[in-house]
């Protein structure tokens, strides 16, 4: 098996903290233009990062932040812990949301976030356990070789296992790393 | 190209503007501050830091540009009116300016309102699903040419005022003296050195039709003489009368650009600091309802311009005092305006990106993976506490500095102390 070159690294993120809400998603944004992804991708990624982001400062007490990044792909993992998804089927439908009015006002709680998310990522799974927490894993082509149609069963099958949708991550073992 | 330079002479290699800087693009070598023109935006924030003014714009000299054409226009920014208080009104200034040897003075805030007028039309149009970003700073539209790609085409295409009117000017005059364009200069008074760099090389425009800069500070003594010793105006019957309301005055001033705008769906936005944390959230697709920004380097607009004269804080009482006797109403048809701004207004071409300034650590992907994980280590391996003695910024641009082979570990005192 040939070298794989990996970056890694873990950003902590506090539940309710709004003085540092999104500061990890703009490291993660110059960590990307430094490895010299392409402003597109960069674009993508950084949209949905800080979608998962905010969904953790609202939403949880805390939560972990995991970055990697490879030649070929970048890939995402949010864990966190807090009240949990109860149906994941229905906070991927536009528009819907748990928020209270306190968190509308602030303009978050639109009910785009994960919609959002997926729209951007290549590759999505969401596992949650009520009251405990949730982890989203979100992953990104960088080589274009991916086909549209794999894409979009990787992106919309979110919530089973599915070798398609390890295709470019667990083949690698990037997946096990986490 | 950038607009400042360091005086080696007077340079003492504190690490203040260092500091300052919200790019990261300086570092200090040898005893001497260096700009990396490629991270440079041009926003001035380390003029403004250094104690001992070893950093100055490239600013043209008075006497240049006298020479050097047969006839000579004095365009000054409306933010000169703010530089003067009491009972001294835009006329009077306007006349101390002619009176030191131009052919022609001419008043900018007035074209400023016809700006603002085409500004709301596009504004009110806007259904694009993000806002219209001001074209108006020349900081402003460099950090997104550098930094925010995907904002380009976000920013109004519309010229700056000062562009518009001396274009208007070196027309008029050619046809009305029988002299080429070329003989003719225009002089624009500068409240900052961004501008001066916008002027030699207009990011919206193959060529600038103003010739050259001063800064407000260098005329002001010249004009502050003539004011208190000829005592003269430029009376209404005049055609280098003001003929703008405060609307136009108020130009300068944060929120001036959009003053008569609906205020529930644009901003102005002032501080180079707080103007990245914004792009960085419309980057993200933010403020998606919003129309319009108005978006300023400096804070309090350009009255906080580095080459200003008077305090910004001062500077704004000033113009609030003139907005108040000149009113709110324009004076210009804005029909006839709205027929023909597009081929007097528009952008010449767009501003084209300028290499980024996170640039890829190097052009392959897997050496880039490799020295991230160097910089992380090398970081991990330092102080933090960045304290720039190396010349760096902080420690982590200093573990990028060193991968990238722009400095050397040795350079880290802690590191040195520690050997020994």
């Amino acid at each position: 098996m040939r070298d794989i070159y990996v970056f890694e690294q873990k950003f902590p993120i506090t539940g309710g903290d709004f003085t540092n809400a999104g500061m990890a998603s703009v490291e993660v944004k110059s960590i990307l233009k430094k490895t010299g992804i392409d402003s597109k991708n960069v674009r993508r990624i950084s949209i949905a990062v800080y979608e998962a982001e905010m969904n953790v400062v609202l939403y949880s007490r805390q939560g972990v932040l995991t970055l990697l990044v490879t030649p070929e792909s970048v890939f995402i993992v949010f864990q966190d812990e807090g009240e949990g998804i109860e149906d994941i089927a229905m906070a991927m439908r536009e528009g819907f949301t748990t928020s209270d009015e306190k968190i509308r006002e602030l303009g978050f709680g639109s009910g785009m976030g994960l919609p959002n998310i997926k729209g951007n990522a290549d590759y999505l799974k969401i596992t949650s356990t009520m009251k405990k927490g949730t982890t989203l894993e979100m992953g990104f082509d960088l080589t274009g070789r991916i086909s549209e149609s794999d894409k979009e069963e990787t992106r919309t099958r979110y919530d089973m296992e599915n070798d398609i949708n390890m295709y470019l991550w667990k083949k690698k073992g990037y997946v096990e790393k986490t | 190209m950038i607009s400042l330079r360091i005086d080696a002479d007077k340079c003492n290699g504190c690490v203040k503007c260092m500091h300052a800087c919200p790019t990261r693009a300086l570092r200090v070598r040898d005893g001497t501050a260096v700009i990396l023109d490629d991270y440079c935006i041009d926003c001035g924030e380390c003029v403004t830091a250094c104690e001992k003014n070893a950093i100055v714009p490239l600013i043209d000299t008075f006497e240049d540009f006298f020479q050097k054409f047969k006839f000579k226009i004095a365009l000054p920014s409306p933010v000169l009116y703010s530089q003067f208080g009491g009972t001294v009104q835009p006329n009077d200034i306007l006349a101390a300016i002619r009176s030191l040897g131009f052919g022609c003075v001419v008043d900018e805030a007035y074209i400023c309102e016809m700006v603002s007028s085409v500004i709301k039309h596009y504004a009110d149009k806007n259904k694009s699903g993000f806002p219209y970003i001001s074209s108006m700073c020349p900081v402003v539209t460099r950090l997104i040419q550098m930094r925010f790609h995907d904002l380009i085409h976000a920013i109004i295409p519309l010229q700056s005022p000062r562009e518009i009117t001396a274009q208007e000017l070196k027309r008029k005059y050619s046809k009305k003296l029988g002299l080429p364009e070329e003989d003719i200069g225009v002089l624009y008074i500068t409240p900052c050195s961004a501008k001066i760099n916008a002027i030699k090389d207009p990011p919206a425009r193959k060529k600038s039709t103003i010739d050259a800069a001063m800064a407000i500070k260098d005329m002001y003594m010249r004009i502050a003489n003539k004011l208190f010793t000829i005592r003269d105006s430029i009376t209404e019957d005049d055609e280098m009368y003001m003929r703008a309301s405060g609307l136009g005055i108020s130009w300068g001033m944060v929120g001036g650009e959009i003053a008569n705008f609906d205020h529930s769906e644009c901003i102005a936005v002032s501080g180079i600091r707080d103007v990245i944390k914004i792009l960085e959230d419309i980057d993200r697709g933010r403020f998606s309802n919003l129309r319009y920004l108005e978006l300023r380097a400096c804070r309090e607009g350009c009255l906080g311009g580095n080459l200003n004269v008077e305090d910004r804080y001062v500077a704004r009482m000033n113009l609030i005092r003139l907005v108040d006797m000149f009113g709110s109403t324009p004076k210009f048809d804005r029909e006839k305006l709205m027929r023909t701004h597009q081929s007097y207004f528009s952008f010449e071409k767009e501003p084209s990106p300028i290499r980024e300034t996170e640039a890829p650590l190097n052009r392959r992907r897997d050496t880039a993976i490799e020295m991230l994980n160097r910089v992380i280590e090398i970081h991990g391996s330092l102080k933090q506490i960045d304290c720039g003695a190396c010349g760096s910024p902080d420690c982590a641009t200093f573990a990028e500095d060193v991968v990238r082979e722009y400095s050397t570990l040795d350079q880290c005192v802690f590191i040195g102390r520690d050997k020994k």
